[in-house]
């Protein structure tokens, strides 16, 4: 899985690119939670590029809302698509997400 | 008329058998997490041969991953080697899907449904698998017979083609 990370001021964008599913979950994982786990860390997962997600990803996904609340962090994921939006309505995980409708919201957000 | 097909040349291999009279798609995969993504993958490809949407492929897709990694991960503790069926069939505009493996007892259609209302706090990591495949299909059934687990689902294509 190839994931774009650039800087928005102060707000890490990261970008997954495709399936985001049992085989590609461990490349999410080394990316994202070592940035949630930074204290006051402002992260911007932008789904706009991710096709489909599994529950491999949602674990990975928990995982750092986790991460960010306990560091008094953000974050925020933007443009999820049908299947996702899907996904997290089965999962309950619409609740658990500050979810907006493009990457430049997600930005706003939690700048 | 059967043919064997290897796919690949890496290790661990999924062997593929095709009944073109049945229309149906035979899969034999080791218990593996590639094997899984190699199994979905052909299975992606056998519901775009039958022209069906992506909105149904992706379901299909899902519960299957969540069925065989959870065979993978569970059903034989740390046995290495062992492995699963899986068997596609198209009929009538539905995909019936056949997982059999011959692990520890479990029956996905009676594992309790997660708390999807506990708070970010309470969420525990994982458990969603089950509950997803479940949700994205119209039925699933499960059968313990002769040290078999056999789930079964069906979906239907909708009369929604792409």
């Amino acid at each position: 899985m190839d994931i774009d990370q650039q800087w928005r001021g102060d707000v890490l964008v990261m970008a997954p690119k495709g399936r985001l599913d049992a085989g590609s979950a461990a490349t999410l994982e080394a990316a994202l939670l070592p940035a949630t786990r930074e204290p006051g860390a402002k992260v911007v997962v932008d789904f706009a590029g991710l096709d489909f997600v599994s529950s491999a990803g949602l674990r990975i996904l928990l995982m750092a809302a986790k991460a960010s609340k306990s560091g008094n962090g953000r974050l925020s994921l933007a443009a999820l698509n049908r299947q996702v939006t899907e996904v997290f309505q089965i999962s309950g995980f619409t609740a658990l997400f500050d979810i907006q409708p493009s990457c430049d919201a997600a930005v706003a957000a939690i700048a | 008329m059967h043919h064997v097909v290897e796919s690949g040349c890496h290790q661990p291999a999924v062997a593929a058998q095709w009944d073109a009279m049945a229309q149906q798609l035979t899969l034999t995969l080791p218990n593996e997490v590639s094997a899984v993504a190699e199994a979905v993958d052909a299975t992606r490809s056998f519901c775009n041969g039958h022209q069906v949407t992506a909105a149904v492929t992706d379901d299909i897709a899902l519960a299957l991953e969540e069925l065989l990694m959870n065979v993978v991960e569970h059903a034989y503790g740390d046995d290495q080697g062992r492995s699963i069926l899986l068997a596609l069939a198209w009929h009538d505009d539905t995909l019936t899907a056949v997982v059999e493996d011959s692990g520890r007892p479990f029956d996905p259609t009676a594992a309790p449904p997660p708390d999807l209302d506990a708070a970010l706090d309470d969420r525990p990591i994982g458990g969603l698998g089950v509950h997803l495949a479940r949700s994205v299909v119209d039925e699933m059934r499960y059968e313990r017979a002769g040290g078999i687990n056999r789930v079964t689902l069906s979906k239907s294509a909708g009369g929604h083609r792409d």
